[in-house]
C-alpha cells in the first residue's frame, strides 16, 4: 500500500461514497442522520489511531486524550468568546500541541513501543481523573464552569465562518462530519504514498535500518504523532458539537478500550479498517444498548478477547484473505 | 602514512562483568578492503555496532576523519557516510524489493531521483524480475544482497558488511566477491568473515580479533602462517 | 516536629500504597514481561472476595487470606486460558488482558450492581499531638512491608525463586535442566495475581470495594513498575519511593489529584532522562 499512488477505481469509489453521503441527508430522518454522524466522528478518532499502529508501529491507547482535550477546548473557547470558528482551530492546534508535548517525552526518550502504550494510556487515565476533580466553583476557565464529572452542556453548534448569525443544524454536522471524515481519509492515504509514509512504513518495518540510512526516525514519530493527536482532536471537536457536550467520559478507559476495538475489528493494516471497525461495533454496541443484555464493556471484553485470539487481522484483511484463498482454490480446479 | 578514515582509541565495551570489547586500537587507512576475522564472540559484530552507533562504547574513542563519534546518534554516524549490513538480514520485510532501495536512495539523492537510483540497483543485484515482492519472501542471500544494495544506494564513504556471504551458494558467494571489489572501488570497505577461502578472493590486510582485542594484523598470507592465530582457531589458548 | 511526624506520616502510607499496588505488577511484568492490563480488576477481585469473606463471618486477617488465595486460584485460571497462548507476543498479551479487564469490570457489576461495599475495620485511631491518625493506616503500612520482605526472601533465598529466576532469564535451558517451565510460569503468575488479591483486600477497609476501583490503581501501578526498570524488586522500590515522596508532598500542600499529576509527569520526564528506568544501569540483582 505504501509508496502506490491510489488506482483510478479508489478515487471512483471516493467520489462515490461522497455523492452517496452528500444526498444522504435528504432520505434520512433526523434521528438517523445523528445517529450517523457519531459513526464518521468516532471513525476519526479511531482513523487517527489505526493510522498510527498500522502504519507508524506506534500503539497509542490513549488518543481519547486529544480527542478528550479538543472536545473541552472548543467547549471552553467557544463559551469563552462566543465565536466558534477560531475555536474549532485553535482546539485542534491545543490537542496537537499536547501531543507534541507528550510525544517528544516519550519519543525522544526511546521509551520503547510497548510503554509507550501504557504511558498514552495513563495520560488519558490521568487527564480524566484531573477534569472529574474539576466540580468546585474555584474550577473556571474565563467565564465557563468545567463542573468535574457533570461535564459542561451547552457546548455552542458551529457557526458558518462567513455568516456567524447562522449555525449548523443536525443535517448540517451530518455534512460537516462526512466530509471531514472523507478528507482526513483521503489526505492520509496520499501521505502514505509520499516520501514522509513512505519512511513512516519503513520505521514501522525496521526502525534501526532507517536510522543506520541516515534518517531521524524520531522525529517521522513525532510528527506522525502529532498529525495523529490533530485527528484525535478534530473527532473531539465534533463531538462537542454534534451533542453539544463534553464530559470526562471522553478520556474515560471504557472510551479508549472502544477505539482499540474499532481498529482491532476493523484491521489496522489498511486505513478503510477503522472506519468500517467503527460503523460494525457502534451498530453492534447501540443494538446490544437496546437488547438489555448487560454491561456493554462486558460484551465488549469478550470481543476483544475473542479477536486477539482468533482474529488477529481484523475483519476486512480476514475477509480479503479468504477471498484470496477461494480464488487459489477455483483456479486450480480450473487448472 | 596518509591519515586514517577511521580510526578507535581504547575503545571499551563491558557487557555487565564481561569485557566484550577490551582497548581496541584500530586504524583504517582511506581506500581499504580490510576483513576482520576472529572466533565466535571476539567482538567483530560489537564493534561494528559500536562505529555505527547501535551501541554506544563504555569509554575510549571512535575518530571518523577526524571526529568523534563515539556518542553520535545512529541516523548522524549514517549521514556521515558510514553503512553496515548487519549480521542478520536487516531490511523491511514487509516492504517490496523495490520500495527498500527506494528509502535508501531517497535519503541520500531525493525523492526525484530515488526512483531510477532504485530500478539501477535492482539491475546490478540482478532481481529487477523480484521488484514487487516483499523482502521477507526472498531468500536469504538476496535479502543479504539486498541489503548490501541498500547499503551503497547512500554512497557512503564507508562500508561495513557483517558475514556478507553467510548461507550462499559457491556461485553466490563468487557474485558477492565481485560485488565487494566493485564498491571498493569508490568507498573503504571492512569486512567481517569466517569463509577463509572468499577472504583470499578479496582481502589485502587482515585484522585478528580474539577476546575482544586485537591478536594480530597483516596481509592474508603471513597472517595464515600465523603460530598464534592458529592457536585461536584450534582451541589451544595455552599460550594466549 | 509534629509538622514533620505527619508529613512522614502521609509519606508512609503513600509508600505502602504503591508497594502494595505495584508488587503484583512487579512480578507478572517486571519477572514476567507480561503486561497485564487486568491487574487493577485482580485487585478489585481481592477486594470484593475479603469483603464477603468478612461479611460471612471471617475475620480480618482470615479475610486477606482468603482474597489472596482466591485471586492467586484466578490468575492460575486466567494464565491457563489466556496468557499461556500469548508468551512472546507481547502487544496480544495486552490487548487480550484489556479485553479481560473490561470483561471483570462489566461481569461483577451485572453481579453484584455498581455500589461500592466496606467492610469496618475498627482498630481505632492512634494520637500524635493534635491530629489523630487512623491506625489501619499501620496495618497497611505493615501489611506492604511484609510482602515485599515475603517476594524478597522467595526469590532470593529459595529454590523456587531460583528456579524461577533461571526460567525467566532462558527458558529453553532451564527446560533442558529439568524444570517444568510451563508450571514455573504458571505457579509465578498466579503468585503475582494472589500478591495483587492481597493487595486488594487490604485496601478495602480505606478505599471499599467497588467494579471501577482497578482503573486508578492500575495507572500507579504501571507508571511504578516501568519507571522502577529492569530489576523488578529494587526497581519498583525505588520508583514508589520516589513517587510516594512527591505524593505526600504535594496532597499535603495541594489536593491529591494534583499530586496524581504530578507524579506522572515526573514519571514521564525520568523516562526521558533514563529511558530504561531508575535501575537501567544495573543488569545484575533483583
Amino acid at each position: 500500500m505504501a509508496g502506490e499512488r491510489p488506482a483510478w477505481w479508489w478515487w471512483a469509489s471516493i467520489g462515490t461514497a461522497l455523492v452517496v453521503l452528500m444526498a444522504a441527508p435528504s432520505y434520512l430522518d433526523i434521528a438517523d442522520q445523528l445517529d450517523i454522524s457519531i459513526i464518521f466522528i468516532l471513525a476519526l478518532l479511531a482513523l487517527s489511531m489505526g493510522f498510527l499502529w498500522g502504519q507508524g508501529g506506534m500503539l497509542s491507547f490513549g488518543q481519547t486524550a486529544f480527542f478528550g482535550l479538543g472536545g473541552y477546548s472548543y467547549a471552553v473557547l467557544a463559551l469563552n468568546t462566543g465565536e466558534t470558528t477560531s475555536a474549532f482551530f485553535i482546539a485542534i492546534a491545543l490537542s496537537m500541541a499536547f501531543a507534541l508535548a507528550v510525544g517528544y517525552f516519550m519519543i525522544y526518550g526511546r521509551i520503547s513501543d510497548i510503554y509507550l502504550s501504557v504511558i498514552t494510556l495513563v495520560v488519558t487515565l490521568i487527564l480524566e481523573k484531573g477534569i472529574r476533580a474539576t466540580s468546585g466553583d474555584q474550577y473556571v476557565i474565563g467565564s465557563v464552569r468545567l463542573n468535574g464529572q457533570n461535564g459542561i452542556p451547552t457546548v455552542p453548534s458551529l457557526q458558518l465562518p462567513w455568516n456567524p448569525g447562522t449555525e449548523l443544524f443536525i443535517d448540517g454536522v451530518f455534512y460537516l462530519s462526512a466530509a471531514l471524515l472523507v478528507l482526513v481519509y483521503v489526505g492520509l492515504r496520499l501521505l502514505l504514498a509520499s516520501s514522509f509514509g513512505r519512511v513512516l512504513v519503513g520505521i514501522r518495518e525496521n526502525e534501526r535500518r532507517v536510522e543506520l540510512l541516515g534518517y531521524d526516525a524520531r522525529r517521522y514519530k513525532l510528527a506522525a504523532f502529532v498529525l495523529a493527536g490533530g485527528i484525535a482532536g478534530l473527532a473531539g471537536v465534533l463531538y462537542g458539537v454534534w451533542g453539544n457536550f463534553v464530559s470526562p467520559a471522553m478520556f474515560h478507559l471504557n472510551q479508549a478500550a472502544q477505539v482499540v476495538i474499532w481498529v482491532i475489528v476493523g484491521g489496522k493494516s489498511w486505513l478503510i479498517g477503522p472506519v468500517a471497525g467503527t460503523a460494525v461495533v457502534q451498530y453492534l454496541s447501540n443494538w446490544l444498548g437496546t437488547q438489555g443484555v448487560g454491561q456493554v464493556s462486558l460484551w465488549l471484553g469478550v470481543v476483544l478477547m475473542i479477536f486477539v485470539l482468533v482474529f488477529r487481522e481484523g475483519l476486512l484483511p480476514t475477509a480479503a484473505l479468504a477471498i484470496a484463498w477461494v480464488r487459489r482454490r477455483l483456479g486450480r480446479r480450473e487448472a | 602514512m596518509t591519515a586514517p578514515i577511521l580510526e578507535t582509541r581504547a575503545l571499551e565495551k563491558r557487557f555487565g562483568g564481561v569485557r566484550a570489547i577490551a582497548g581496541v586500537d584500530f586504524r583504517l587507512e582511506p581506500g581499504e578492503l580490510r576483513c576482520l576475522i576472529g572466533p565466535n564472540g571476539a567482538g567483530k559484530s560489537t564493534f561494528f555496532k559500536m562505529v555505527t552507533g547501535q551501541i554506544p562504547p563504555t569509554s575510549g574513542s571512535i575518530l571518523f576523519q577526524g571526529t568523534d563519534i563515539s556518542r553520535a546518534e545512529k541516523h548522524e554516524i549514517g549521514r556521515l557516510g558510514i553503512g553496515i549490513k548487519n549480521q542478520v538480514p536487516d531490511v523491511f520485510n514487509g516492504v517490496a524489493l523495490r520500495e527498500n532501495l527506494w528509502l535508501a536512495a531517497r535519503f541520500a539523492h531525493g525523492a526525484a531521483k530515488a526512483g531510477t537510483l532504485a530500478d539501477a540497483m535492482m539491475e546490478r543485484l540482478e532481481l529487477s524480475s523480484l521488484a514487487n515482492r516483499p523482502v521477507g519472501e526472498l531468500s536469504h542471500g538476496q535479502r543479504q544482497w539486498v541489503e548490501i544494495g541498500m547499503v551503497i544506494l547512500r554512497d557512503p564513504k564507508i562500508v561495513l558488511l557483517d558475514e556478507p556471504s553467510a548461507g550462499m551458494s559457491i556461485d553466490e558467494t563468487n557474485r558477492t566477491a565481485a560485488l565487494i571489489r566493485e564498491v571498493n572501488r569508490t568507498a573503504t570497505v571492512v569486512v567481517v568473515e569466517h569463509d577463509m577461502q572468499f577472504i583470499r578472493q578479496i582481502a589485502t590486510k587482515v585484522t585478528v580479533f580474539h577476546q575482544g582485542s586485537i591478536l594480530a594484523e597483516d596481509s592474508f598470507d603471513r597472517i595464515m602462517t600465523d603460530q598464534r592465530v592458529r592457536d585461536v582457531y584450534l582451541g589451544r589458548h595455552g599460550g594466549a | 516536629m509534629e509538622q514533620a511526624a505527619i508529613q512522614a506520616y502521609l509519606i508512609g502510607v503513600s509508600f505502602s500504597i504503591f508497594i502494595l499496588v505495584s508488587l503484583g505488577l512487579a512480578v507478572i511484568f517486571g519477572m514476567m514481561r507480561v503486561i497485564n492490563l487486568a491487574q487493577g480488576e485482580f485487585l478489585m477481585l481481592g477486594a470484593f472476595v475479603c469483603t464477603f469473606a468478612n461479611q460471612a463471618g471471617l475475620n480480618l486477617w482470615l479475610s486477606f487470606l482468603a482474597a489472596a488465595l482466591a485471586v492467586g486460584l484466578f490468575g492460575v485460571l486466567v494464565e491457563r486460558l489466556i496468557i499461556r497462548h500469548l508468551y512472546g507476543r507481547i502487544v496480544d498479551t495486552l490487548l487480550a488482558t484489556w479485553g479481560l479487564s473490561l470483561f471483570l469490570v462489566g461481569g461483577v457489576t451485572t453481579l453484584l450492581g455498581p455500589q461500592t461495599r466496606s467492610i469496618a475495620a475498627d482498630l481505632g485511631n492512634v494520637a500524635v499531638g493534635t491530629y489523630t491518625l487512623s491506625a489501619y493506616n499501620f496495618v497497611m503500612m505493615g501489611v506492604a512491608a511484609a510482602m515485599l520482605v515475603f517476594t524478597f526472601v522467595l526469590w532470593r533465598f529459595t529454590r523456587f525463586g531460583l528456579v524461577a529466576r533461571a526460567t525467566m532469564q532462558n527458558p529453553g535451558m532451564a527446560s533442558g535442566l529439568g524444570v517444568n517451565a510451563d508450571f514455573v510460569y504458571m505457579a509465578t503468575f498466579g503468585f503475582g495475581a494472589g500478591l495483587t488479591g492481597l493487595a486488594g483486600a487490604v485496601l478495602v477497609p480505606v478505599t471499599g470495594a467497588s467494579p471501577p476501583m482497578g482503573l486508578f490503581f492500575v495507572a500507579k501501578a504501571f507508571i511504578t513498575v516501568i519507571a522502577g526498570g529492569p530489576l523488578p524488586l529494587i526497581g519498583t522500590l525505588s520508583a514508589a519511593g520516589l513517587f510516594s515522596f512527591i505524593d505526600g508532598i504535594v496532597s499535603f500542600v495541594s489536593s491529591s489529584v494534583v499530586a496524581d499529576m504530578t507524579v506522572l509527569f515526573v514519571a514521564i520526564v525520568l523516562l526521558r532522562l533514563l529511558p530504561d528506568g531508575i535501575t537501567g544501569r544495573s543488569r545484575r540483582g533483583i
